[in-house]
């Protein structure tokens, strides 16, 4: 266990000193709590719906079965090693003793929604359950998986809008009183913060194919001398710069994007400077990580799952959580049409 | 030419380039395990100084939320700034606070053990937490660099009262707005820094202290296979006049984490026999490298330049 704990303090990095900003502050999820949660969720069944589907990678899994409001959900092999690489990059899980150190164990969530309403707030019951295989897990690992999340979805159905950007790219109109129609001057640098809509995974991005835009949605409005120039929701878009999958020989995968523009009140696109991301499944590849099991120990690396000797092993694939902020300037001075 | 060559040397030579960043420490766990002040900033700059803090005494931060940060003193960090070993868990709590009639914020900071429990930890970082948070409050500006240019530009409208002309090579001292790990760079990435004295010509500031300033990483790279530790280049582009009008600036500013040595290497299959591997993982062991927030870089603009001047001459 103790050298163990060193192979992997040789290859830990981090995702420390973030530019971006994780869902609800949540740099590394800590799976600890309960198997079991049932919460109300001031939100509409289909929004919650949509932030379960978005949280579920968070903790390794898939969808596997769907019916109306009932989800299943599997965990995911080669997402549990991205989830775990990034919290061994971060420095968790070497040394035991902290809260984060468990990692998830492998077996099935199961989902269910109900409309309700609670104090007179119309919303949803969440349930969820986790389901432990012990079969597929390791020993250290937890089942008290639903509890993070049960966080994670109750984080996404607050900082994300329930309609969708691509539909109403100027964002959702407000009860505020109509302005007066006039045109604003949005001088270059003004800060924009913008929200990830969607999980981004490297495994799902074809090779040999132009990967579409990144749809992204303004996170709060955008005020330019008391009046709003974009609003929360609004549609942002970003694009790929690069993209990798997992190699089979230890090499990461890779994402990395770039924003681009953003849509204003008036609906004209305003481009964006300033706002780019990189996401590797792991800082150093894993090719390196299986020398060293089979250089310092052979009997260690046979007892590890991930060093085969003498077999390809599968590089750790690139994420990047839906709900990561990102900061971004407007690139030249604008004018946009305020009013009717 | 010769002027610009001077500059540059003097640049080079100049004490504030020694100087790391805030002068407090060393960084040594000291204080109270609970430790708790005042300072009268807005919360959401209290807590981008107290992130930097943390993460400058090797607090990977696990939660950043808007009233609570948290996380783990872990090797990536400590490993790579050679900070003093301990892997106790560090917590902070801030509230808007009022303290003799000034708005502010109270920090607390805790120090535990990381897995919890009763027992008490082995050092305590919060007193540094603190020291080092009020640091950068006092170095770096309060008001947001970037949001304070596009104020300065929108208010800079219509004739200027005069012009001065900035000479090319002024010198400007810069300072890093955020801590940064090599981690979370890569090529191309923005940087924001602000200028860390106000920059006066002809008795009239023309780059006021707090101003912008940008950079770009022209080239990283992380650790990699065989103990390669991380490189990157950072390029000075510009900073920002008294007007928010840009004025280029000449600097590149190299960091290197640490290789393997060559005799270490040397002595590795030595580690084949030791029965833990500790030694054989210390010789291959890169590191990465960690910016602080408030590190100073001195830059000298390019060009001669300009600037509107929309007030009265500083007395």
């Amino acid at each position: 266990m103790v050298k163990c704990q060193f192979l992997l303090l040789l290859v830990a990095g981090a995702t420390l000193s973030i530019a971006q900003t994780a869902p609800c502050g949540r740099n590394v999820v800590a799976f600890s709590g309960s198997s079991k949660e049932d919460r109300f969720l001031p939100a509409p069944a289909e929004h919650v719906k949509a932030c379960v589907l978005r949280a579920l990678p968070v903790v390794a899994s898939r969808l596997s079965k769907e019916n109306g409001l009932s989800l299943e959900a599997k965990t995911d092999m080669a997402l549990w090693r991205s989830v775990q690489q990034r919290r061994e990059d971060s420095g968790v899980g070497m040394w035991g003793r902290s809260k984060y150190a468990r990692p998830a164990g492998m077996g099935t969530f199961y989902v269910s929604m109900e409309p309700s309403s609670e104090d007179n707030i119309a919303g949803t019951r969440l349930r969820i359950e986790f389901r432990i295989s012990r079969m597929r897990s390791t020993a250290a690992a937890t089942s008290a998986v639903a509890t993070p999340l049960m966080e994670e979805v109750a984080c996404l159905t607050q900082i994300l809008t329930p309609g969708d950007p691509l539909k109403s790219p100027r964002g959702p109109e407000t009860d505020a009183a109509p302005v007066e129609a006039t045109t604003v001057n949005v001088p270059e640098g003004v800060t924009v913060k913008l929200l990830l809509r969607e999980f981004l995974y490297s495994r799902e991005i074809k090779k040999q194919q132009m990967p579409g835009p990144i749809p992204f949605e303004v996170a709060e409005n955008v005020k330019v001398d008391g009046a709003t120039v974009i609003r929360r929701g609004a549609l942002g878009i970003g694009r790929f710069i690069s993209t990798k999958a997992a190699g089979g020989r230890g090499q990461s995968g890779e994402l990395q994007f770039v924003l681009e523009e953003v849509t204003a009140v008036d609906g004209q696109k305003l481009g964006l400077a300033g706002a780019m991301d990189r996401s590797r499944g792991s800082r150093v590849d894993l090719g390196f990580r299986v020398e060293q099991y089979v250089i310092v120990n052979s009997e260690q690396a046979a007892r590890d799952r991930m060093a085969k000797v003498g077999f390809p092993i599968p590089g750790i694939e690139a994420v990047a959580r839906a709900g990561t902020g990102y900061e971004a300037q407007i690139a030249v001075d604008s004018r946009v049409q305020i009013g009717r | 030419m010769l002027l610009r060559v001077l500059t540059l040397v003097g640049l080079i030579l100049a004490p504030g380039r020694a100087q790391q960043t805030c002068p407090v420490h060393p960084i040594t766990a000291n204080g109270n395990f609970t430790e708790t002040r005042f300072f009268a900033a807005p919360i959401t700059r209290v807590r981008e100084a107290v992130a930097d803090s943390m993460q400058a005494i090797g607090v990977s931060l696990f939660e950043n939320s808007e009233r609570i940060l948290s996380g783990e003193r872990r090797s990536p960090l400590v490993r790579d700034m050679r900070l003093p070993p301990g892997s106790e868990a560090v917590a902070a709590y801030l509230e808007p606070a009022r303290n003799d009639g000034a708005e502010g914020t109270m920090l607390r900071v805790v120090t535990r053990r990381p897995g919890g429990g009763n027992d008490d930890p082995k050092r305590s970082w919060s007193a540094t937490v603190i020291e080092e948070t009020g640091c950068l409050l006092g170095l770096l500006s309060v008001a947001d660099p970037m949001q304070d240019r596009v104020n300065r530009a929108q208010r800079a409208q219509g004739p200027p009262a005069r012009e001065v002309v900035l000479p090319t090579g002024t010198p400007v001292l810069l300072r890093m707005r955020r801590f940064m790990h090599v981690a979370s760079i890569m090529q191309g990435k923005r940087v924001t820094l602000e200028v860390a004295n106000d920059v006066v010509t002809g008795g009239d500031i023309v780059i006021p202290r707090g101003a912008l300033a940008l950079a770009k990483f022209s080239s990283v790279q992380d650790i990699d296979r065989m103990g390669q530790g991380a490189k990157a280049v950072l390029e000075f582009e510009a900073v920002y006049s008294v007007s928010g009008g840009k004025i280029p600036v000449r600097a590149t500013e190299s960091f290197q984490g640490g290789d393997i040595e060559a005799k270490r290497m040397s002595f590795a299959p030595f580690a084949y026999f030791d029965p833990t591997g500790r030694q054989f993982y210390s010789y291959l062991q890169g590191k990465g490298f960690a910016i602080r927030a408030g590190t100073p870089f001195p830059v000298a603009t390019e060009g001669n330049h300009r600037i509107p001047i929309y007030s009265a001459p500083t007395p």
